[in-house]
């Protein structure tokens, strides 16, 4: 870039970000040193900036964890019904898995009112302890982990 | 450790992951406000954006396994949230930018300085006009530099783009919002 080369647009915008470093934002603040032009587009967007965080994000209602809880019980309680159902395997895997959740004592933790029982159901989302329903679990999910929806 | 230490998210997630569900239960309290936040803007209405705010965490929390502790939780999280907001605005392709609903506003007051926030209040309507004209892909990336402070490499690690094509994106989204500054008086 030389004085009398304009950077582009996405140039500046990136300057103005923070988003160029060493010898990249040496030309620019070299050219915009003997350029009002560029100045002047430099002030603008930080001048748009400003007005942007004028509109500051909105904050949560309230705690959105209780839902968040009882939304992956419930999922976790209609997912337990096809493993019961696709045979044997499954369904013993699933019968130790609920007699770990019997046989489970209560927490502190659990006394909360926005608890959900977790301790053991917690294992077939994560996998450990209960592989085999996991599995279950899983298969019948649309790929969500490559994109994460 | 000291109380106030904030336990980084990786950890909470492989806690999490380990059946911790207090780890789950930090991340969604840690993160809850900026993901609403972001849906808020992205989709226009408070109420689904907490719909879409709950899905997110759901989401999180379904595929917990899936994710590789390497520092990028944030960009992971907002890559879920992402894909939420685009497919819901596909599925109804109205987009009601303009009819929030900000319970907690007052009606104007006689208070000295009544006037001065009601034109506050004009401006932030002006702002949030302004963010709901862009194209979706412009928001979004938009959203994600100005509100949560991501690099251009996260965002378009989120994104699913290139960094240059980010960089294009916010390119186009800061000249309408020029335009639109300056169209607006550009002296506020």
């Amino acid at each position: 870039m030389n004085g009398n080369d304009h950077p582009l647009g996405p140039v500046l915008q990136a300057y103005s970000d923070g988003e160029l470093v060493g010898a990249e934002a040496a030309a620019v603040e070299v050219h915009c040193g003997a350029c009002d032009e560029c100045r002047e587009v430099l002030a603008e967007l930080a001048a748009v900036q400003d007005r942007l965080q004028v509109a500051a994000p909105e904050a949560m209602p309230s705690s959105i964890w209780p839902a968040v809880a009882a939304q992956v019980k419930r999922e976790q309680g209609q997912r337990l019904g096809p493993a019961f159902a696709m045979g044997t395997t499954a369904a013993c895997a699933a019968g130790i898995v609920m007699g770990l959740l019997v046989g489970t004592p209560p927490t502190s933790e659990q006394g909360d009112s926005d608890q959900v029982a977790w301790t053991s159901s917690s294992q077939l989302w994560s996998g450990s302890g209960s592989a085999s329903l996991l599995d279950v679990y899983s298969s019948s999910q649309e790929q969500e982990g490559s994109d994460g929806s | 450790m000291g109380s106030k230490e904030l336990i980084p998210d990786d950890e909470l997630m492989i806690r999490g992951v380990q059946g911790d569900e207090q780890a789950y239960r930090q991340l969604v309290e840690r993160w809850q406000t900026p993901v609403y936040a972001f849906l808020v803007r992205m989709l226009g209405s408070p109420e689904d954006a907490q719909d879409l705010c709950q899905e997110t965490f759901v989401r999180m929390i379904r595929s917990a396994n899936k994710y590789k502790p390497s520092g990028q939780f944030q960009s992971w999280l907002f890559r879920i949230a992402g894909n939420q907001a685009r497919s819901r605005l596909r599925r109804r392709k109205v987009i009601r930018w303009l009819s929030f609903d900000y319970g907690s506003m007052d009606p104007p007051s006689s208070a000295p300085d009544a006037q001065e926030e009601m034109e506050r209040e004009e401006l932030r309507a002006e702002v949030r006009e302004s963010i709901a004209r862009l194209p979706e892909r412009q928001r979004e990336a938009l959203l994600l530099k100005q509100y949560q402070e991501l690099k251009y490499s996260e965002i378009a690690e989120v994104m699913g783009l290139s960094v240059s094509a980010v960089q294009m994106l916010l390119h186009r989204a800061m000249l309408a919002l020029r335009k639109d500054h300056a169209r607006q008086g550009g002296n506020r």
